[in-house]
């Protein structure tokens, strides 16, 4: 389960290799995931700390590092702080 | 083409396709930590980087070498199947994948005449594919409480569909190169 919204955040930070204060919440995905392995990479890794199963249609879907945080909060029965 | 240039694209192929598998595998083994996964993960990486240097081998053997092959069936694989979104996914795909190149390989053992180091090559890799089958399967029956057996039955319904279409739409030149090896060989042995 996720304990709140900034371990998820940095946690996203931590794969894209960049500071928390580099990883704003309207950042693109797509500068942190820049081919479709990535894309796998990221899946396996979201989910293997939080314990939370993207589909392949949700993952496609979350647009900006705050639609990611906000998914995975949501996933994981808790809310963003 | 002769078919010396027939058998150098196939086994070219095989190997390139062996080096995408490893790529592909070396990267999962990197991010995935559960330790019942981890274990025989990275040691499906090793096989595929172990096949890749076998046909290497094979190819200088035979006193050929290995041509640059534009793309391995991996390439276009995810973009017909859908990138996986979780490790049951992954798992799914790979399975999938992986009873294709057993059939592949089986079918060229059929051929009459093929020369012993490449049916020595084959039957060495044919093992170690069988016993990735096993661990993949054993892997996703495993997740059942997880995933739910209804999604991951669909899951590979959904690749082994997605494995038929790129078969069809982008095999033609390995089934074609195979095919004339196999024409030439005939009239060569029998």
């Amino acid at each position: 389960m996720a304990d709140s919204s900034t371990e998820i955040h940095e946690a996203v930070a931590l794969f894209a290799n960049r500071q928390l204060a580099d990883c704003p919440l309207d950042l693109p995905i797509s500068d942190i995931i820049t081919d479709s392995f990535q894309y796998v990479e990221f899946a396996l890794d979201m989910e293997d700390r939080f314990q939370v199963t993207f589909s392949d249609t949700d993952l496609p879907s979350l647009k900006t590092v705050g639609d990611v945080i906000s998914y995975i909060v949501a996933a994981s029965g808790g809310t963003a702080a | 083409m002769s078919h010396d240039d027939h058998e150098q694209w196939l086994l070219s192929y095989y190997r390139h396709s062996e080096i995408a598998g490893s790529l592909f595998f070396g990267r999962l083994a990197r991010s995935i930590r559960k330790p019942e996964i981890q274990h025989d993960l990275t040691r499906h990486y090793a096989d595929e980087a172990q096949h890749a240097w076998l046909w290497t081998d094979c190819m200088r053997e035979l006193e050929t070498a290995p041509l640059r092959i534009g793309s391995a069936y991996q390439d276009q694989y995810l973009e017909a199947a859908g990138i996986p979104s979780n490790l049951m996914e992954v798992l799914a795909i790979t399975l999938t994948f992986e009873k294709r190149v057993i059939r592949q390989y089986a079918e060229h053992r059929l051929i009459p005449g093929t020369s012993p180091a490449i049916l020595t090559t084959i039957s060495r890799i044919m093992e170690d594919e069988r016993w990735h089958i096993e661990w993949v399967s054993r892997a996703l029956k495993n997740m059942h409480p997880q995933y739910g057996e209804t999604y991951i039955q669909d899951t590979l319904e959904r690749y082994r569909h997605a494995d038929e279409e790129v078969y069809a739409k982008t095999m033609q030149e390995y089934a074609e190169q195979l095919h004339q090896f196999a024409e030439l060989q005939e009239k060569h042995h029998g």
